[in-house]
């Protein structure tokens, strides 16, 4: 038998990036050691209690956590802390992008419990209160329906919807996206409508070139009405936690060893034997080797990681009123001023349907490009501070190394894949893919995982194969 | 959405059971004798199923149990909270010939009645009962007594099973079936705004714009 102690991939992290090469290694029959000193699954992508969230001030690429609660409403909190999934970078998954294409095709989504969002909503102006924003359309309806739009805009939206749709590829035209759109009659409260709604930008239009501005537009498009209107799905109890535990799962199921919550005490790359060793406090200590190494950026030294992108800001409120009495889960954009410089601040907004908080609760999440930005469109969105819980500010960096022990040096020679943290923007297939371009590199493989047997089949033929051999007919059991 | 409505008689009611216990006390060969009715000595752990289904006739309804397996996860204490979650029924599985089994099945229950959800149906299985058949009562580190007073005081059902021979098997699954809280799954099926199936979807393009 094979040594127990040897693997051929050792995984360190079990944030979404690390849990998809790991379910994709051993779906091809690698042994896999997977590794969180953590107790919980998902590293920087972790759904926390309240009580485990509150006493960090970092994870992962989520630094300088600064925690603020509500005197009069911390022991109710304290109390509630196990109802609570708090994930500082919520993503959401289009109906027709690569992640849920890889959960529906695998079946790894079998087990995952998905929501639609109800709207995503434009904040222009000044005015505070979600009642300003203005509904981006999620369908030919909807733009029919606003109360928002005259006559003539309604046209112009819907003519541009259809040409959009209809296209293979991104017109090549040179210049912005906000160029583009004002060709197409398309200006003003419909630019913004258009540039941080349907195509979910943070940067401002005239500085989005026309083919990443159509590029999300169009998988905007795509992904409405797949499973409703919307084209956004959450999952709940946190939608990268989630994942990371769905994909940890098909890791085990292929023969994945996991130890999550144990102190990790060295990671040394052997070059005269040519394996990976790490020790595990298992109490005691115990030595594993492997053969590759694949780590998120918390357990290597910055020179070394790969990962780039300047910092965004963030903050995560709970709240007990709702930014509009009729939407529980929404997404919220506040432009940057018309005037000024500067990005979108784009918020997440939840409610305990999606399991992240107690009933009578929300949780919004705030992402902009400075702590100024966030403000804003926090004093915008949530105007009364006596209905603020709790508020979570940190500053997201995505080049953010060492924040996990041990660091690992890299030595030359030694194979080791390091996978990027979660990046800023909202949609997780940039994740996915950045997964998926590192697998191809890796192996000339174009697919992560094939898909995973369907117990329902297995089951059919089980049953077939026992009446076979009984020569009777089916079992009573069967429907 | 339409008016809720009852199921067709004879849909089957999905039901998730979990499988909880130490490391080798024949928590996968309970499923695969369940299942498959079959036994394969010295088997190596369980690869390549997420879960197993398998229909149990309860008066006039049909359980599907959708069996989770735990793939090795316990082995380190790793298990994930999906693993749990939306569990209607789960089997703690110790040997009878290993007392360190039966602690670790009690803080097994311990965390089901933490993590899971909050009326799971739970059944204790003292495994592995055909080695006291063979080799008698001096092989025994659990007296059933003590392990039908401690399911009593904990609200169990208990078995004494052998996925070797099958003793027990189809009673637990029969059992626990029975107790499954049927009304609550049919409300909460008919529940308005129901969540996402990926797998339901028709993948034909958005209706809403083809114009």
């Amino acid at each position: 038998m094979a040594d127990p102690n040897h693997f051929d991939v050792l995984v360190l992290g079990t944030g979404v990036a690390e849990s998809l090469l790991a379910a994709a290694y051993a779906r091809k029959g690698h042994t896999i050691l997977h590794l969180d000193a953590r107790p919980h699954y998902g590293a920087a992508s972790a759904a926390l209690s309240f009580h485990d969230l509150t006493s960090l001030s970092t994870l992962g690429c989520y630094t300088d956590l600064r925690h603020a609660t509500d005197p009069d409403h911390a022991t109710w909190l304290a109390n509630k802390s196990r109802e609570f999934a708090l994930e500082l970078n919520p993503k959401l998954l289009y109906a027709r992008g690569s992640v849920v294409d890889l959960f529906a095709t695998t079946g790894v989504g079998r087990h995952l419990d998905f929501k639609l969002t109800e709207a995503t909503r434009v904040h222009r102006g000044t005015a505070p209160g979600g009642d300003q924003a203005l509904l981006v359309p999620a369908s030919k309806e909807d733009v029919f329906a606003s109360k928002d739009l005259s006559l003539a805009d309604k046209r112009r939206l819907m003519r541009f919807f259809t040409t959009s749709m209809a296209m293979d590829a991104p017109p090549a035209t040179e210049g912005s996206f906000a160029d583009y759109l004002t060709q197409n009659g398309l200006t003003g409260a419909l630019q913004d409508v258009f540039v941080h709604g349907v195509a979910l930008s943070r940067t401002p239009g005239s500085s989005l070139p026309v083919a990443e501005g159509m590029a999300r537009a169009h998988k905007y498009l795509q992904s409405m009405g797949r499973f409703g209107a919307s084209p956004f799905l959450l999952a709940q109890y946190g939608v990268g936690a989630e994942v990371a535990q769905a994909l940890c799962r098909v890791a085990a199921v292929y023969a994945g060893v996991y130890i999550l919550g144990r102190p990790i005490t060295s990671v040394l790359w052997d070059a005269d034997a040519q394996v990976w060793r790490v020790k595990v406090d298992l109490d005691p200590a115990q030595e594993f080797t492997a053969k590759r190494l694949v780590t998120n950026p918390g357990h290597i030294t910055a020179a070394s990681s790969a990962s780039v992108g300047a910092p965004t800001y963030g903050a995560l409120v709970v709240t007990q009123r709702p930014v509009r009495e009729d939407t529980g889960l929404g997404i919220y954009v506040v432009p940057p001023p018309a005037d000024g410089e500067g990005e979108a601040v784009q918020v997440v907004h939840a409610c305990s349907e999606l399991k992240v908080c107690p009933d009578g609760t929300f949780v919004v999440h705030f992402r902009g490009s400075s702590e100024a930005d966030v403000d804003r469109a926090m004093a915008l969105l949530l105007p009364c501070p006596e209905d603020i819980l709790h508020t979570t500010r940190f500053v997201h960096r995505p080049n953010a190394a060492g924040s996990d022990e041990p660091v690992v040096s890299a030595a030359d020679g030694a194979p080791m894949t390091v996978v990027s943290w979660p990046t800023a923007d909202l949609d997780m297939d940039v994740d996915l893919d950045a997964v998926l371009d590192m697998w191809r590199a890796e192996t000339g493989l174009d697919t992560l995982l094939e898909p995973l047997p369907n117990p329902d089949e297995e089951q059919i033929v089980a049953e077939a194969q026992q009446v076979q051999a009984e020569g009777l007919e089916e079992p009573a059991t069967s429907a | 959405m339409s008016a809720p409505q009852p199921p067709a008689a004879g849909t089957p009611v999905q039901v998730k059971l979990v499988l909880l216990g130490q490391a080798a006390v024949g928590k996968s060969s309970l499923v695969l004798r369940f299942v498959r009715n079959e036994f394969q000595e010295n088997r190596e752990p369980t690869i390549g199923a997420a879960f197993l289904t398998q229909k149990c006739k309860v008066d006039d309804k049909i359980v599907k149990f959708e069996i989770w397996d735990t793939a090795g996860q316990e082995r380190f204490h790793s298990l994930a909270p999906m693993y749990y979650r939306n569990a209607l029924a789960a089997i703690v599985v110790y040997d009878v010939t290993s007392a360190q089994s039966f602690d670790k099945a009690k803080s097994w229950v311990k965390e089901l009645q933490l993590q899971g959800s909050p009326n799971v149906v739970i059944a204790l299985a003292g495994n592995k009962i055909d080695i006291i058949k063979s080799e008698g009562e001096g092989a025994r580190e659990v007296p059933a007594d003590e392990a039908q007073a401690y399911a009593n005081e904990a609200g169990l059902l208990f078995f004494e099973t052998s996925a070797k021979d099958g003793t027990g098997v189809e009673a637990i699954f029969n059992d626990i079936a029975k107790k499954i809280p049927f009304e609550q799954i049919l409300a909460k099926a008919n529940a308005p705004r129901q969540g996402v199936n990926l797998h339901e979807a028709q993948p034909t393009p958005p209706q809403n714009c083809a114009c």
